[in-house]
């Protein structure tokens, strides 16, 4: 087939720092909602995003911060709830002018006494083609709380794959996008394995099984060696200055269905699938005092219309 | 040669669990209504209603001393869990409930919320939880309000509805 390109349908997640789920108060570090507010706005501003999906945010700080930007084609999906032991901390921000709100839905898995949030399912229609995006936005446990090697973080790579399975119910060949903090890299059992979140691009697109990760080409080092004066080199999403084998990790991705690798009305644009990285973000990202120690990610499909 | 005998065992045994995991969602279910029948002083019976009974085609719902029937809870078919007020003809969906055949894990969706629940304890745990949303919580009020509403207000000879609330 042949298509035009309508528009770019971009899409951005960010962990803020802002509020953690175990911060004591929702109001979040107040001292710093300017600085992310700053940050959101100019991610706004340069990338022209439909979907900014943030984690460790209050309603507090999406209030504060849908004010600071003062735009008034966005809207926020708050999926914040901090009244129960398990704190939800994400929420969507999206450009009502290009998406309409369709559903939202919490995923949570129960065994015995344990429960396990497996993220917040969203789905929206594009306003310029109708089409439904379903987008899942996941904050999973960090790893001073589930050990790396822990099976409850197999079990969330599963469980989340299973809940996708009533996407595929209604529609065979879905636009699924995932979007989190994983706090697991892309080569992680929990996502190569048990979310199947694959990197081998031609098997996505031959068995609906799998999801596409084009993060796994975001491991290493941003720009080779030897740097040019000017060239930054980060080598993934989050800093932590005691790791013990790196300091770096790609705990952020976003994660395709194959519906976004065919010859269909959206396509992703995956050269544009990046680590996002500013100057004053970079400062403070590798200052173990502040509390920013991720940088967004983005990636960017396209809407198109058959000709 | 393949081994069909041994096969044989392990169906037969997967169907020995899964029975007995489905008394076991029954039990659950049957104390979960009860429960809340008490609390309500009978004002208000749970029971499980197939979608297409809120179509107005046919309607699944047996009701047994208006609480939980388990002999509806079979499997491929959407279902919801729905409040009944015994005062007044008003039905409100609580939340929708699919359980497969071999029991377990439940599905339990609500107010925005997706519980999947392995095990017993889970599933007792979900239905709590769903009874702690506001949202479900203020179904049961309405329902509540309204009987009570019915029972101070001069009695009429009117016909029965099967008014559905979402």
């Amino acid at each position: 087939m042949t298509w035009n390109r309508i528009k770019p349908l971009t899409l951005l997640w960010w962990n803020t720092g802002l509020t953690p789920p175990t911060a004591k108060k929702s109001n979040g570090r107040l001292p710093d909602r300017p600085f992310a507010a700053d940050q959101i706005r100019l991610l706004r501003k340069n990338y022209k995003f439909d979907v900014l999906g943030l984690a460790e945010v209050s309603a507090e700080d999406l209030e504060f911060i849908l004010r600071h930007i003062g735009d008034t084609s966005l809207a926020i999906v708050d999926m914040t709830n901090r009244k129960h032991r398990m704190k939800f901390d994400t929420a969507m921000i999206y450009d009502r002018t290009s998406l309409t709100l369709a559903n939202k839905l919490s995923l949570t898995e129960r065994s015995g006494r344990g429960k396990l949030k497996l993220g917040e399912l969203v789905t929206f229609e594009t306003v310029s083609t109708g089409d439904l995006v379903h987008v899942v936005a996941s904050h999973w446990p960090s790893r001073r709380t589930l050990a790396q090697h822990s099976s409850k973080r197999a079990e969330l790579g599963m469980r989340l794959r299973q809940s996708l399975e009533k996407v595929h119910l209604a529609n065979p060949n879905p636009y699924i996008v995932l979007m989190g903090d994983y706090n697991d890299d892309p080569f992680s059992p929990s996502l190569s394995e048990h979310l199947h979140a694959t990197r081998d691009r031609e098997l996505a697109i031959q068995d609906s099984a799998f999801l596409y990760n084009p993060f796994w080409r975001r491991l290493g080092e941003s720009q080779s060696f030897p740097t040019s004066g000017n060239e930054v080199s980060i080598c993934g999403t989050h800093y932590y200055d005691g790791g013990e084998f790196t300091r770096w990790v790609t705990f952020d991705q976003l994660i395709f269905s194959p519906a976004f690798l065919g010859d269909n009305a959206i396509a992703l644009e995956e050269k544009l699938s990046e680590i996002i990285v500013t100057a004053e973000l970079k400062d403070r990202v590798m200052d173990k005092r502040q509390v920013f120690d991720h940088f967004p990610v983005s990636s960017v499909a396209f809407l198109r219309r058959e000709i | 040669m393949t081994d069909f005998t041994k096969a044989f065992r392990q169906g037969q045994r997967a169907a020995v669990d899964a029975k007995d995991a489905r008394a076991q969602i029954d039990q659950v279910m049957t104390d979960f209504a009860q429960q809340l029948n008490r609390v309500t002083e009978g004002i208000i019976s749970i029971e499980l209603i197939a979608d297409s009974a809120f179509s107005g085609l046919f309607t699944m719902a047996v009701r047994l001393g208006k609480l939980y029937d388990p002999s509806i809870d079979g499997d491929n078919v959407e279902k919801w869990i729905v409040a009944r007020g015994s005062l007044v003809p008003e039905v409100r969906r609580l939340a929708r409930w699919k359980r497969p055949h071999q029991g377990y894990p439940c599905l339990i969706t609500y107010s925005g919320n997706e519980e999947r629940c392995h095990d017993r304890e889970a599933l007792e745990r979900g239905l709590a939880s769903m009874l702690q949303d506001p949202w479900v919580g203020d179904q049961l009020r309405q329902l509540l309000e309204l009987s009570k509403a019915a029972v101070n207000s001069p009695t009429e000879d009117e016909p029965p509805s099967n008014s559905v609330t979402e």
